[in-house]
């Protein structure tokens, strides 16, 4: 198992490497000059040159990339071109929030969804299945800033129980949770049942309720494991996206993470500052990855590692 | 799993405890913001940005005269000042006992290196038209030369571009330092920033007009207008800076919020393209029908609500040096529809350049409506703020609509759309009559009064005949606040002075 994290880890440089150069190719297509938006509509032909070639942005994309990945391996992340911070600093400080966030969201959908999901499952066609079916639905289709904004009106400002817009203490954190894992609850809600489903079906359920099993060790020590490796996969995934693709309930409760850090850098065409963002989110969504390949071998022994 | 799910409880709430900061009393006041501040130093070479509208750098440094909210020039740092017979001499009286961030008295070396080194910086040559040098006369007295008269001047030395720096603390700290720690004789003094969050101000109780009353200011970053609305209702903020007009509205009918209006420095204009490729080149009576067929006040009803007032020209109603007697193309479907029929137009795409997610982007909606219905194929290119600056300076549009605000408050500002010189936004943008509008600029700078009137109603007139642009409106400024606080005022280029407001 060492041998296969350590090749998993070795592989994840070439993701990173792959991924960093995409991006990089494609913010250079992009229109919009760094210096021009840097200096302004006052500056003059000149400034804008002396810029560019300060910044390195008069050199070839791939010697500008290579210039780049240079400094980053010995570990120079650089500053922001637009604000003058340390992009490592800043990824660091905002790291927190994403995290906090992403984590009870995730909380929220798995503890909601997957006892949900088990219920609807092996209560088929009960009405509790269809009402589970029914808030699935509307969670998956609701928009996260409109979920985002009537849980406002409703929290903020009707009841006066929860604040608005910002960090700083878990009440803050409670509304943009809930927004970031009403999508995530729907997908882990219907994906537990029909994962249960599929293993209340099989042979050895019925040999185990034959050999005269109570209905609860049936449900939780014979199918529940068995059902729950697809669940996992879609609980790393999801997980793994709340880090970089929470910028729309980040923009909505003006909550400084990685998302709005992310959108906003890319608006100003701030290289450093998206490149070094992507690097991090990209490793953190390789180990979130392998981490739930390992899970795996714990749900299901016979999971075996290629070494 | 269950040591999973305890784990994952213990590292989120860690990470929760880590986040903290303090939140605002009644002492104190948490301001709402779409638009982050990210340069402290006004005069650093690599830029200041939109920074006319950042709430710190108006409260961090002082001008020797300012723009009050009403766009009149009052004292500040000095006390008078007075301009030589021939336009070219600004003699400025300095205020005695000011003193700066670090305890430091302000002298007039201070100012002549902060006049000096700002001068030359691309804001600088933008708004210190025709600054030659500033020089120390005595311990209490600056004289400044200028290469030939302009009576806008004054207004470039209330603005961002004239606010004194400390030199001793430069020459200790250079650029970046004076960026990391800056110092001013402002009613604040900057305390902490926390990109992508807060910035945190603090009272400055040795300030030459008087200690602040309101002791710590916490200006929060707020992109969403939605949440910005809710955070005040809800009490997270107590003032919003720049809430749309539509919002506003809807906070007639809370209690304890309340909002004001006023002129802005800014207004929105549709600007046609001439060059080679779009239905506007040489095409006089196409660019005619666009002029005739767009009916403002339905653009300023839908989208501002009505609280904006209609622009003929180029040039708000509040700038100095505002022309009169200029001509007026008023809307007039028929003559659009007549234009139309007799230009070279054969159905072509003409395409409205806007910026995304902002009100202009319904302004090129409504524009668009009223161009289809005379029978022009009109689309709108709505792109985020840096594919719209690249497309508009490489002239990539058939008309482009912008906000355009002139930190002057002058009539001169009309000129950045018709620039023969080296200059981003109009290289490559030029109109067969843009040197000519140009050197009547040139003039009027040289000008005074009437005279200095009339070649600006000689420029306009050329616009308008030649229907280069489509002046819609002059933008209005807002503010929402707790109807707690007192003192609040709106300022033309969108700022707040804090120093004016306290808690009843």
């Amino acid at each position: 198992m060492f041998k296969y994290v350590i090749k998993r880890l070795l592989l994840l440089i070439f993701v990173v490497i792959g991924i960093t150069l995409f991006i990089y190719l494609i913010l250079s297509a992009a229109p919009g000059d760094p210096a021009q938006l840097i200096l302004g509509m006052d500056a003059t032909a000149e400034d804008i040159a002396a810029l560019r070639a300060q910044l390195g942005l008069d050199k070839p994309v791939l010697i500008q990339y290579i210039n780049y990945i240079g400094k980053v391996l010995k570990g120079d992340f650089g500053t922001s071109w637009l604000s003058g911070y340390n992009v490592y600093q800043e990824f660091l400080r905002r790291l927190p929030n994403t995290i906090a966030l992403g984590t009870l969201a995730m909380m929220f959908a798995v503890l909601l969804g997957i006892p949900l999901g088990i219920v609807a499952a092996i209560r088929q066609n009960s009405i509790v299945d269809y009402l589970s079916l029914a808030l699935a639905v509307i969670l998956f289709s609701l928009p996260a800033f409109w979920f985002g904004l009537i849980s406002q009106l409703f929290f903020c400002l009707r009841l006066g129980w929860l604040p608005a817009s910002g960090v700083g203490t878990f009440k803050h954190f409670i509304l943009p949770a809930l927004t970031l894992g009403a999508n995530v609850l729907a997908s882990q809600l219907r994906m537990t049942r029909t994962s249960m489903l599929d293993v209340i079906k099989q042979d050895y359920i019925r040999t185990a309720r034959a050999k005269g099993a109570s209905e609860r060790r049936v449900v939780l020590k014979h199918a529940l494991r068995n059902s729950m490796l697809p669940v996992v996969t879609q609980v790393g995934i999801s997980y793994a996206s709340c880090m970089g693709g929470s910028v729309v309930t980040e923009s909505v409760f003006s909550i400084p993470g990685i998302g709005s850090l992310l959108i906003n850098a890319v608006k100003s065409r701030d290289i450093p500052v998206v490149m070094g963002t992507i690097i991090f989110v990209a490793v953190f969504v390789g180990i979130i990855n392998l981490l739930v390949d390992l899970l795996y071998a714990y749900i299901d022994p016979r999971v075996k590692f290629a070494e | 799993m269950k040591k999973i799910v305890s784990l994952s409880l213990a590292i989120c709430l860690l990470m929760l405890a880590a986040t903290g900061i303090v939140l605002a009393g009644k002492d104190t006041l948490t301001i709402g913001t779409g638009v982050e501040a990210t340069k402290f130093f006004p005069i650093n070479p690599t830029g200041t940005n939109n920074n006319d509208y950042a709430i710190a750098l108006t409260n961090l440094y002082d001008t020797l005269v300012k723009l009050n909210a009403k766009g009149e020039i009052e004292p500040a740092l000095a006390t008078s000042y007075s301009v030589s017979a021939d336009g070219l001499c600004y003699t400025f009286t300095l205020r005695e006992g000011v003193k700066f961030h670090d305890g430091s008295l302000m002298t007039a070396d201070d100012v002549v290196f902060s006049l000096n080194k700002s001068a030359p910086l691309a804001s600088g040559k933008a708004l210190l038209i025709n600054f030659d040098r500033a020089e120390k006369v005595d311990a209490k007295t600056v004289k400044v030369y200028l290469t030939a008269p302009y009576s806008g001047f004054i207004n470039g030395i209330a603005s961002r571009v004239g606010m004194i720096v400390s030199k001793k603390h430069y020459d200790k700290v250079g650029d970046a330092g004076y960026e990391a720690k800056p110092i001013g004789t402002g009613p604040y003094k900057l305390v902490s920033v926390v990109n992508g969050d807060t910035l945190t101000l603090e009272a400055f109780d040795q300030y030459w007009g008087g200690a602040p009353a309101i002791k710590k200011v916490y200006v929060k970053l707020i992109p969403d207008t939605a949440t910005q609305i809710i955070a005040l209702e809800n009490g997270d903020i107590d003032l919003l800076m720049s809430p749309p007009i539509s919002s506003c509205l809807m906070l007639d009918t809370r209690k304890g919020v309340k909002w004001v209006y006023g002129p802005s420095a800014g207004r929105v204009t549709m600007h046609l393209s001439t060059n080679k490729g779009t239905p506007g080149h040489d095409d006089l009576n196409f660019r005619r029908a666009v002029q005739s067929a767009v009916n403002k006040q339905d653009i300023i009803i839908g989208a501002m609500e009505g609280y904006a007032t209609q622009i003929d020209i180029d040039m708000c109603p509040t700038y100095s040096g505002h022309p009169e007697g200029y001509k007026v193309v008023g809307y007039d479907v028929k003559k659009a529809k007549e234009y139309l029929a007799a230009s070279k137009y054969k159905g072509e795409e003409f395409q409205i350049l806007v910026q995304s997610g902002t009100i202009y982007e319904m302004v090129a909606q409504i524009v668009q409506a009223q161009l289809m219905e005379i029978g022009i194929n009109c689309t709108v290119n709505a792109v985020d703020s840096a594919t719209f600056t690249d497309l508009w300076y490489a002239g990539k549009f058939g008309a482009m609509i912008r906000n355009t605000n002139s930190s002057l408050l002058d009539a001169d500002g009309f000129l950045n759309f018709y620039m023969a010189t080296d200059y981003a936004p109009t290289n490559n943008n030029q109109h067969p009559r843009t040197k000519e509008i140009y050197d009547i600029g040139l003039e009027a700078r040289k000008a005074q009064g009437e005279a200095r009137k009339e070649l600006y109603r000689k420029a306009v007139d050329i616009v308008t005949d030649e229907a280069y642009a489509v002046p819609i409106f002059a933008s209005t400024n807002t503010l929402a606040y707790n109807s707690n606080l007192q003192g609040v005022e709106v300022h033309p280029l969108g700022t707040l002075h804090l120093l004016k407001l306290s808690w009843k």
